[in-house]
């Protein structure tokens, strides 16, 4: 199944490589986050996917997957970009339990959610405005397997996280490569970004978490760079760790686009230190 | 929260104070190696817009030498090569075209692919990029 999208893109692409694309230059697509939006790994950033802009638009298809000691995390997404104003999305991720599943006599446990995006860019130019470009974000998730979160004390099945994101591109700086940085507000009740379900024993409202990314353009298709994304705990059976990656994103073309990173979950559900190698690929039709 | 923000806070600072020093050094003029590769590029990038598919028609009837020895001029200056623009400001060189952000962008990459033909590294293709990105405003819908 999984194979299945990662083998529609490459035989897209590949049918593509001659077609025309949006026109905005190379790299202000970003890359496919773990939620079906545009931004890095893990991470929204305030661009709109693929290189449509004004009086045009098109799709972007991806596939990622991150391998940690006792989990399996997949996501498959497909968005839509507007006149480099407005993307709608939709991802669907699935986290198999291969550890705590036989623990809790489910041996083959997943978590399983579905992402729906949308995010309208407020005002600014990632390159050409002095300011960074600023813009708004939901993400409207539901979750699909939910009796394990239940069983950990999730409150709901279903949640909006709503966030506010800012990106600069910096031309030539520093030492004369492009550097990025991101911004994000994060309002948000999703345990463990919505996979273990919304709010729970210890707290159910929304909280504002804090999420950014930093790094160069080593080439005009190679992004080096890391991600913070902040997370509080709702469920006290475990805590939640904040989430950290660096990653490379190699763009050899407009249509495609590689991501490597090295995640680190920190603890996740009771089980600690949870690192692995993520890997993305994306096509841009 | 607030160490994010000092950090981001720091990292504008750092960025913003190391390009000061890079242009205490020697001009971008000479790094790129000069009059001679700026020729070379206004000349490829005069013959590159002329066939463009999507820009082409915007330079149907320039003439080629005067359109390549304004940008050569305003290149070096620009730069700190010491020439001096005689052409037109910006906004009256582009007005009446109403030059939207697609044929912006695309000038752009056209402009990359020529700084690529002539030899000029990454970093320096940025630092012009750096000096050009600016006029944006001065070029667009007029
Ligand atoms: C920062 C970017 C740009 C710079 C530095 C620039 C520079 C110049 C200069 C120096 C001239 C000659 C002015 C004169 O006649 O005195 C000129 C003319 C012109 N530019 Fe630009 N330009 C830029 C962007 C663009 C873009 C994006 C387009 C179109 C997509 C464009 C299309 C033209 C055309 C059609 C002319 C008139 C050529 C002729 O004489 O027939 N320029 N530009």
């Amino acid at each position: 199944m999984n194979n299945t999208v990662v083998f529609i893109i490459i035989f897209l692409i590949s049918q593509n490589t001659m077609a025309q694309t949006g026109s905005r230059l190379i790299g202000t697509s970003g890359v496919t986050q773990i939620e079906g939006s545009s931004g890095s790994g893990l991470l929204p950033w305030a661009t709109i996917s693929g290189y449509a802009d004004a009086a045009q638009s098109d799709f972007t298809l991806s596939y990622s997957s991150l391998d940690t000691k006792d989990y399996r995390f997949s996501m498959k997404s497909l968005s839509w970009g507007w006149n480099n104003r407005l993307e709608l999305s939709v991802a669907k991720q699935q986290l198999d339990l291969q550890t705590l599943g036989p623990v809790i006599g489910i041996p083959d446990a997943q978590l399983k959610q579905t992402v729906i995006g949308a995010k309208l860019r407020l005002f600014g130019h990632l390159i050409y405005s002095k300011y960074p470009q600023v813009s708004l974000g939901l993400q409207y998730k539901s979750n699909n397997e939910f009796l394990v979160p239940s069983m950990v004390g999730a409150a709901k099945k279903q949640g909006v996280d709503v966030y506010l994101s800012a990106t600069k591109l910096f031309l030539s700086k520093p030492f004369g490569f492009n550097g990025f940085a991101t911004f994000n507000l994060r309002a948000t009740k999703a345990n463990e970004i919505g996979l273990l379900g919304f709010g729970g024993d210890i707290n159910n409202d929304y909280r504002i978490l804090v999420e950014n990314s930093f790094g160069v353009f080593v080439k005009k298709n190679v992004a080096l760079g890391f991600d913070f994304r902040q997370k509080k705990s709702n469920l006290g059976f475990a805590k939640e760790s904040h989430w950290r990656d660096v990653f490379v994103s190699w763009l050899p073309n407009k249509h495609l686009s590689l991501t490597l990173a090295y995640v680190d979950l920190g603890g996740v559900a009771t089980l600690k230190n949870q690192q692995g190698l993520y890997l993305s690929i994306s096509g841009v039709f | 929260m607030n160490k994010q923000l000092i950090a981001f806070v720091l990292l504008f600072f750092f960025v913003n104070v190391n390009s000061q020093n890079i242009n205490n050094q020697d001009s971008l003029f000479n790094r790129i190696g000069g009059m001679p590769t700026i020729e070379r590029l206004t000349t490829d990038l005069v013959k590159r817009l002329k066939k463009d598919d999507k820009l082409g028609f915007l330079f149907e009837h320039t003439d080629e030498k005067d359109f390549q020895q304004l940008l050569t001029a305003q290149i070096c200056y620009e730069t700190g090569g010491g020439c001096q623009y005689i052409g037109l400001s910006m906004s009256d060189a582009h007005s009446g075209m109403d030059i939207n952000s697609r044929e912006f962008d695309e000038f752009v990459a056209i402009f990359i692919e020529s700084m690529e033909h002539v030899g000029i590294n990454f970093t320096n293709q940025n630092r012009m990029l750096k000096i050009f990105a600016p006029m944006r405003k001065d070029i667009l819908n007029k």
